[in-house]
């Protein structure tokens, strides 16, 4: 898959590279519509110190409703800072990251009850800042969310690391078939053996370059290759699909077929060893159908089988098979869950009679209805990265 | 659900997500997450809800001085969202606009219920500037901050019409439908692409600036997802008065001269609003007309000026009839019976004849220029999206349609898409939604 949009390399944890990354993803949306007032300078905003020595100082008049802050940090280091219900420890707002001597706006809108900042410094345990007593009742009031830690999402994480290794033999007997019809010079048989094969890793959830190099290997676009499809580095499934759907021959498609069983069989190989970072389970969820939405329901990747919305099929699958993994952490967090889940189940009754359909064969209405569908889910799914973001909390 | 709905204002104001999808089902479950979309500023907006309430329709609308510093942004300005009729109908035209037509994805008739009530939530906090709720940790950010943290409103209206097809049997609609509303009709000189015609509801989105008009859109459309699909799309923009007067089309004519006076309500009540043969639930609504129409511009620079005047009956310098000085003097057809000043077949007297008897034929025309990159043979793709309110869609639009039939500008413009509409009635207030005199 082309265009890898957030990091993301097994065998790599690279946790804090990732982390930042996204982090600064969501900070840059918080930071820019958390504001209320009008004035530019933010005025009327209480600014909250933080470090180590003193969290959560300065919040001097407080009062529910909207609340406008100004998250100082005079320690010398960098860090995230959250503010919290002081009991539960669920969080409201944040701020992440923000960087020594540096302040960044924060606003939420909170009703009665109490309230802390926790500071979460580099190199230091997290620290909760004196807690402040709201008394009222606001109507209008931010959402807040128990923050998931690293350890609570790895769990999820080896599940669905079991889940890809458990799947990865089948996937290698699919992508032999279709290697041995090849080399025969049967390509009738190899155009039918063609979409098990790539439906197999489909399902796996390889979205956006998830898989890494493999995955350019596995399941690569002409996107960006001088050459297009014509292009010495266009490989894989899709490469393969190019020559059955438009008249090559076995000899032109046989090394492609090797080199296909040979990433395959390197995935195979590499990826019980490799550890998962647990930040790309959560963003897989919603990812997997962002994916299938940018280049299956445009055409995009449909270079002659008609296969995309089969494609798209296997896609829900491998969204099931990771929000499932989420959803104990889910049920507590996301109210709109079980709405979630009855718009997966409803995605996949569309789409099942018009899996073996060419896109450009769907009538408008059958189109626009699985546009809704996919579009929807992306939106629904779109929390759940948010929420399952591993945060430190202690 | 609507009762649910209009009960409790709190509950309606503030309550919804932005999430919510269109497809939940049934009235008192709490409706995906728990991400109120805007925080409901109880000052500046509903004053001037208030305000409309008690007005005759007319939007009030409130604007703030302008900064002077030079990089500060543009002045803002709240219309009024709520009242018997919608804003975006009498509203004076701002700069910028979109026509966004759908078709409702919606399963059923809960589905469309639900939509038309995000279609409410999202249209009333956009339209009042308040700024979006900050969502932490729960979600991603509920506005996309391309207005910057205070989404102001920026003099956005947002107007919501249902197509025909809206009234067919998925939602049990069909005897509701708006007497005249259908597909729209085919004319003599049209070169429709029915691909971009039509649809189950429109979309009039208006502002001052085109960012604000995007804005508006995208928020629209991502809480709406499940419910439509977008089907077409024009966006307009209405230039400045060059020199002076009404603003000019993109064959260089004004255009719009002759509109009726919006603040004489008696008159409103003639043309516009829905008259007495309709369903109940449409008093307060109207028939809208939207005809994209493509100017063959340089077919058009070829023409020479006189010619181009005969055709429209008008100046192209100053917009003044050819029997009289200045834009707005009347046309006197009556002392020119032989066209000899204003031909016969120009466009103005053919579309106004100005007697007793085509009095009652003129429409309200509300339309905004469009430039949408080229065509194949290397000229430039643009026009006018024509759009129109009137009370009978028969009488108005395609009686005087008819009649401009093989007139000489035909040569020179292609209607190409569009569609015809019913404006709902207005959202009265802060418990009301679109349409629910309609569903309820």
């Amino acid at each position: 898959m082309p265009g890898v949009r957030r990091i993301s390399v097994p065998g790599v944890t690279a946790a804090t590279a990732v982390l930042a990354a996204f982090a600064a993803v969501l900070a840059g949306c918080s930071s820019s519509h958390h504001r209320a007032a009008p004035a530019p300078t933010n005025g009327g905003a209480t600014t909250i110190n933080v470090s180590v020595s003193q969290c959560g100082t300065g919040w001097a008049h407080p009062t529910v409703g909207h609340q406008s802050f100004r998250i100082h940090n005079s320690d010398t280091r960098g860090g995230e800072v959250f503010l919290v219900d002081a009991k539960s420890g669920a969080v409201f707002g944040f701020v992440e990251p923000l960087g020594a001597g540096t302040t960044a706006d924060l606003s939420v809108d909170l009703t009665g009850g109490q309230y802390a900042f926790r500071c979460v410094m580099q190199d230091a345990d997290a620290v909760t800042g004196p807690t402040v007593t709201l008394t009222g009742t606001a109507t209008v009031v931010s959402p807040s969310v128990m923050p998931v830690s690293q350890q609570q999402m790895i769990g999820p994480t080896q599940q669905y690391e079991k889940y890809v290794t458990r799947q990865l033999p089948g996937l290698a007997t699919l992508v032999d078939t279709l290697r041995g019809d090849i080399r025969r010079g049967d390509l009738s048989r190899a155009r039918t053996d063609w979409l098990p094969a790539h439906l197999a890793y489909e399902r796996l959830g390889a979205a956006y370059g998830a898989f890494g190099d493999a995955d350019g290997d596995i399941n690569g676009l002409p996107n960006g290759l001088p050459g297009g499809v014509h292009d010495r580095g266009f490989v894989g499934f899709h490469r393969i699909e190019y020559g059955l759907w438009h008249g090559q021959s076995a000899t032109v498609l046989r090394p492609l077929a090797d080199s296909l069983a040979e990433a395959v069989a390197g995935l195979r190989k590499s990826f019980p060893s490799a550890q998962i970072d647990p930040l790309e389970v959560s963003i897989r969820a919603h990812e997997i159908t962002e994916n299938a939405l940018q280049f299956e329901l445009t055409g995009q990747t449909d270079f002659g089988s008609g296969s995309g919305l089969a494609t798209v099929r296997a896609n829900l699958d491998g969204t099931r098979t990771v929000l499932g993994f989420l959803e104990p952490l889910l049920k507590t967090r996301y109210s709109a869950l079980p709405q979630l889940q009855r718009d997966l189940t409803l995605a996949e009754h569309d789409l099942d009679p018009v899996r073996g359909t060419p896109l450009a064969r769907l009538t408008r209405p059958q189109r626009e209805r699985i546009n809704a569908d996919i579009s929807e889910l992306s939106e629904l799914l779109a929390p759940v990265a948010a929420i399952c973001e591993p945060r430190r909390t202690s | 659900m609507s009762d649910a709905c209009g009960a409790n204002q709190e509950r309606a104001t503030q309550e919804r997500s932005s999430r919510r999808s269109a497809r939940s089902v049934g009235g008192n479950e709490v409706r995906g997450q728990p991400v109120e979309r805007r925080r409901f500023l109880q000052g500046a907006a509903a004053a001037v809800g208030g305000a409309a309430v008690g007005g005759l329709g007319a939007s009030a609308i409130t604007a703030s001085a302008a900064p002077a510093a030079k990089d500060a942004p543009p002045a803002d300005r709240v219309i009024a969202f709520h009242g018997p009729h919608q804003a975006g109908i009498l509203t004076a035209k701002p700069a910028s606009a979109a026509f966004v037509a759908f078709d409702l994805t919606a399963r059923n008739r809960s589905d469309l219920t639900d939509l038309l009530h995000a279609l409410t939530d999202q249209a009333r906090a956009l339209t009042s500037g308040q700024p979006p709720v900050s969502t932490g940790i729960a979600a991603p950010s509920a506005d996309d901050g391309t207005l910057g943290p205070t989404a102001p409103a920026g003099g956005l209206t947002v107007t919501l019409s249902l197509g025909a097809s809206a009234f067919d049997g998925r939602f049990g609609l069909a005897s509701h439908k708006p007497k005249r509303l259908r597909r729209m009709d085919t004319f003599v000189n049209d070169n429709l692409d029915r691909d971009v015609c039509d649809g189950d509801l429109l979309l009039q989105v208006c502002a001052d600036q085109p960012d604000t008009v995007i804005h508006a859109l995208r928020n629209l459309t991502r809480a709406t997802r499940g419910g439509m699909q977008p089907r077409w799309r024009v966006d307009g923009f209405n230039p400045p008065p060059r020199p002076d007067g009404t603003p000019r089309n993109l064959m260089g004519f004004k255009d719009g001269t002759a509109n009726p006076d919006v603040k004489d309500a008696a008159l409103m009540n003639r043309l516009v609003w829905a008259g007495s043969g309709e369903p109940g639930w449409a008093a307060g609504g109207s028939y809208h007309v939207v005809r994209v129409i493509r100017m063959l511009v340089e077919f058009w620079d070829r023409v020479e000026i006189s010619e181009q005047e005969r055709m429209f009956g008008r100046r192209k310098d100053t917009g003044a009839p050819l029997t009289g000085n200045a834009e707005f003097d009347t046309p006197s057809f009556a002392d020119d019976p032989t066209g000899d000043a204003i031909p016969l077949d120009s466009h103005i007297r053919v579309a106004n004849p100005r007697t007793p008897a085509t009095d009652s034929q003129r429409m309200l025309r509300r339309g905004f220029s469009y430039d949408r990159g080229v065509d194949s043979n290397g000229n430039l793709d643009m026009g006018l999206i024509f759009s129109c309110y009137q009370q009978d869609l028969d009488r108005q639009f395609v009686t005087v349609q008819r009649r401009l039939a093989d007139e000489p500008l035909v040569d020179y413009i292609s209607p190409t898409g569009g569609g015809y509409f019913f404006a709902l009635p207005g959202v009265r207030d802060v418990t009301d939604w679109y349409g629910s005199g309609l569903l309820a």
